[in-house]
């Protein structure tokens, strides 16, 4: 049994805020404090040191066929970020690996880690490249990880509702689909948008009839929404809403909460997805109306997606959005590709710049959502890993919004008439190491529904950082003193000790298996695989590379 | 003055990456503590050479046995000269300085090369004076002299400088150029000039062209006279003597403002 003696623990699933108090870890547990006559093998005097649960990505794109793309697109992405092979002795072998904005799988594993992390979520795996999007995840090592299954814009999906299916029909396809492809929630991108790009229109707004199957974006949230809360999932609908980086989007995005119907709805990189068109240049902030319609209407959570400057690359399913970015390229080269006539990607390199007043205004933008929505316990902490930056810049993320000093510098250095336009020298606000511990552990778990992750409690997966309580609060999240990935001791000092392997979280709905005899026969008329190959079995995931499977059960709600 | 010398140590095998050797990191108090790669491991240069010291403008490196990846890359001034062959990226992204090889030279020499003298004595492998994988252009500027035969896709998408070939190159020479100028005294296998846009390409030797080449008669080109003693300070008989040429346009595909030159006969 290992004791963690004195440190100060943040622990909002628990309500613990900084007090000063003994963990105890035994089998990749944190366990209730034994007594006297149960051997301390180990013990680590935490004075003074900061104590949290493992970190939790809940939106960072680290799999699937787009990062591929992304990565094949861009090898000066990887030739100026390398990073040769280490061998730990008894801790394993590290891979060399490459790459700034679109790392290499085993090279984003360790980074993850070095930082605290331990879960990331794949926000966006198509059913159709489920296979590739698991054995991509099972290469990334050190952390938890799970994906959620894209649909909305897919065939059968959209046939069903314009045939006004009954929701317990579509609620099954859609429990089939998160069995099928071992997704963790449901995600829709562009509701319907991506369909509709193929029938060659290039916007296609909430309220409007989708140009072939006469549905709108509207409908698809609403049932997806309603099939994923009769399901019983715990992570609400994920959407990555119509409009993305149009100015004048602020109404789109106040408009798709309002289509949830009450529903619980997560809406992602909520910063693209708040822009009005005042002013000269015809693009300003609505961060706060976006903002206090999260703060009024608790069925609606979010995480920003927020830019920070520098080269990066984006990868999104949105080929619609993507084809209407492509002009912004840099460097100039861009990928938009259909998948399976059921869904797409676009991948576009960007180059976020403080001088220039549209990034300069987006990057003000995302701070300004994480300031003024008041409960940590539905912002999450996300630069929609790569497209507003990578993930690696999370620790200066998190200083701009512990230090106001810190971020009004930053802000005298963007383009003058951004910082102008935006009232973030306004906000006083500065987030306390209880609410950075609420949106990056407590928050995301309590989300995913991941009882055993996020928190310090006894039962808990002991997943466990500690952090020297620097000033500098961006040197402090970059480098943890320790982090304990189920117990066992991983990192030191930011750098990595013993290379582990993540499990696999995935929901397991009950549905009805009906459902598989007219997908079948839709398999066989129009795909170009048969059923039987979409599925991916239990054994299956591990075979590709996971350490294991966790399920999480669902109990569903009759609607 | 003395060069400051690299020694490689008895025993050593493998690929070392040469990357951040240059004559001006090697004066350092601490040159012997520079990071190098051992078969894709860091280790210490002292490890794997001996050291003398010497002048911060010019280093020599003796070293037989091994593969040398990235010799003088990012090489900024100075003089480095390689005794024995090297491996791939050998001047990668040079932005000045002179740099020589006294052997072979592997894949990828002289890509993303902006500003320098790279004199390779023996053969230069496939790609030089190439753009590097995913990038839009090629070598930007500088001197490239080979004194042997060169591999496949010399030029590939090369935007300024001159390169210089005594010996033959291989197959698609010049292939999609942006423009800059090839002379190759012994000709090239086929698909020479493939998606060529702009720039020149000075032939010893007729090479069979595609359709998409347009003959464009025989020309006196002054400057040419110009090229070949300029050249011929630097490796001379890369450029063929005389200033009449036979001319092709080219590639008709890609606007076809390119141009293939071979020595006029008689």
């Amino acid at each position: 049994m290992l004791r963690l003696k004195n440190g100060r623990l943040y622990d909002p699933a628990r309500g613990v805020d900084g007090l000063v108090q003994d963990l105890y870890v035994d089998a990749g547990r944190v366990v209730p404090a034994p007594g006297p006559e149960v051997r301390i093998d180990a013990e680590l005097d935490l004075a003074g040191k900061v104590v949290m649960a493992g970190a939790i990505d809940l939106h960072t794109h680290i799999g699937g066929g787009k990062m591929n793309i992304a990565r094949a697109l861009l090898p000066e992405d990887h030739r100026g970020d390398r990073v040769p092979a280490s061998d730990l002795g008894a801790g394993g072998f590290m891979h060399a690996g490459c790459g700034h904005a679109a790392p290499s799988t085993w090279t984003t594993g360790y980074r993850y880690a070095e930082m605290g992390y331990t879960a990331c979520f794949e926000p966006a795996m198509l059913p159709a490249n489920a296979r590739h999007a698991h054995l991509e995840m099972g290469d990334i090592p050190m952390v938890d990880k799970g994906a959620y299954a894209m649909l909305g814009s897919d065939d059968f999906f959209l046939r069903l509702l314009a045939a006004g299916a009954d929701p317990r029909l579509i609620a099954d396809y859609v429990g089939w689909t998160l069995d099928a492809s071992q997704a963790m929630a449901i995600k829709v991108v562009n509701p319907g948008g991506i369909s509709a790009f193929k029938f060659n229109t290039r916007a296609l707004a909430l309220d409007e009839a989708h140009p072939y199957y006469g549905v709108t974006p509207r409908q698809v949230i609403g049932a997806l929404a309603r099939a994923v809360h009769d399901l019983g999932l715990a992570h609400p609908l994920h959407v990555h809403a119509s409009n993305l980086g149009v100015p004048g989007n602020a109404d789109t995005t106040l408009a798709t909460m309002a289509a949830a119907e009450g529903l619980p709805i997560h809406l992602t990189h909520i910063q693209f997805h708040s822009y009005g068109t005042e002013g000269e240049r015809r693009f300003s902030s609505e961060a706060e109306r976006i903002a206090d319609a999260i703060n009024r209407q608790g069925n609606v959570s979010a995480d920003v997606g927020q830019i920070l400057f520098g080269q990066t690359v984006t990868a999104s399913g949105d080929t619609m959005g993507q084809h209407r970015n492509h002009r912004h390229a840099s460097p100039d080269k861009w990928v938009v590709m259909d998948i399976e006539c059921d869904a797409g990607c676009g991948v576009v390199p960007f180059r976020y710049k403080d001088k220039n007043f549209v990034n300069a205004l987006q990057w003000a933008i995302g701070l300004e959502l994480f300031l003024r929505v008041t409960d940590p316990w539905r912002i999450f902490l996300t630069t929609d890993h790569p497209n507003g930056a990578p993930f690696t810049s999370y620790p200066h993320l998190i200083r701009l919004l512990m230090d106001r000093d810190f971020r009004n510098a930053k802000l005298d250095e963007i383009h003058p008439e951004a910082a102008a336009h935006s009232q973030l020298r306004g906000l006083t606000r500065e987030y306390s190491l209880y609410e950075i511990a609420v949106m990056t552990r407590a928050a995301p778990a309590r989300s995913l529904g991941l009882a055993e992750r996020g928190h310090l409690g006894p039962g808990a997966a002991a997943d466990i950082v500690v952090y020297r309580d620097d000033a500098d609060r961006e040197a402090m999240f970059g480098k943890p003193e320790y982090v304990f990935k189920d117990g066992e001791l991983v990192v030191r000092d930011g750098r990595v000790v013993k290379v582990v392997n993540g499990a696999l979280h995935a929901v397991k709905p009950e549905y009805d298996k009906g459902i598989e005899r007219p997908l079948n026969d839709y398999f066989d008329r129009y795909m170009t695989v048969k059923m039987a190959h979409l599925k991916i079995a239990d054994d299956e995931v591990c075979a590709c590379g996971a350490s294991k499977l966790v399920p999480h059960a669902c109990t569903r709600h009759s609607s | 003055m003395t060069a400051t010398t690299l020694t490689l140590r008895a025993g050593i095998a493998g690929t070392v990456d040469l990357g951040g050797v240059l004559p001006e990191t090697l004066v350092r108090a601490d040159a012997g503590r520079l990071v190098v790669g051992l078969d894709g491991r860091p280790v210490e240069l002292a490890e794997l050479f001996t050291l003398r010291p010497g002048d911060a403008d010019s280093l020599v490196v003796e070293a037989e046995g091994v593969r040398l990846d990235n010799v003088g890359r990012a090489m900024t001034a100075g003089r480095l000269r390689l005794e024995g062959h090297a491996g791939d990226y050998a001047g990668e992204a040079m932005r000045g300085g002179e740099l020589l090889i006294a052997g072979d030279a592997g894949d990828f020499a002289a890509c993303a090369m902006r500003a320098g003298l790279l004199r390779i004595d023996g053969r230069a492998g496939d790609w030089l004076a190439a753009a590097r994988t995913g990038e839009r252009a090629g070598m930007a500027g500088g001197v490239v002299a080979v004194a042997g035969g060169v591999g496949d896709r010399l030029g590939d998408r090369m935007r300024r400088g001159l390169v210089l070939v005594r010996g033959r190159a291989g197959r698609a020479c010049g292939a999609r150029m942006l423009a800059g100028t090839l002379a190759v005294a012994g000709g090239c296998d086929d698909l020479a000039g493939f998606g060529l846009r702009r720039g020149s390409l000075v032939l010893g030797v007729a090479p069979e062209l595609g359709a998409t080449f347009n003959e464009a008669g025989v020309a006196d080109l002054p400057w040419l006279g110009l090229l070949r003693r300029y050249a011929d300070a630097i490796l001379p008989g890369a450029v063929f003597a005389g200033t009449r040429a036979r001319r092709w346009q080219g590639d008709l595909a890609q606007g076809g403002k390119g141009e293939v030159l071979v020595p006029a006969c008689g």
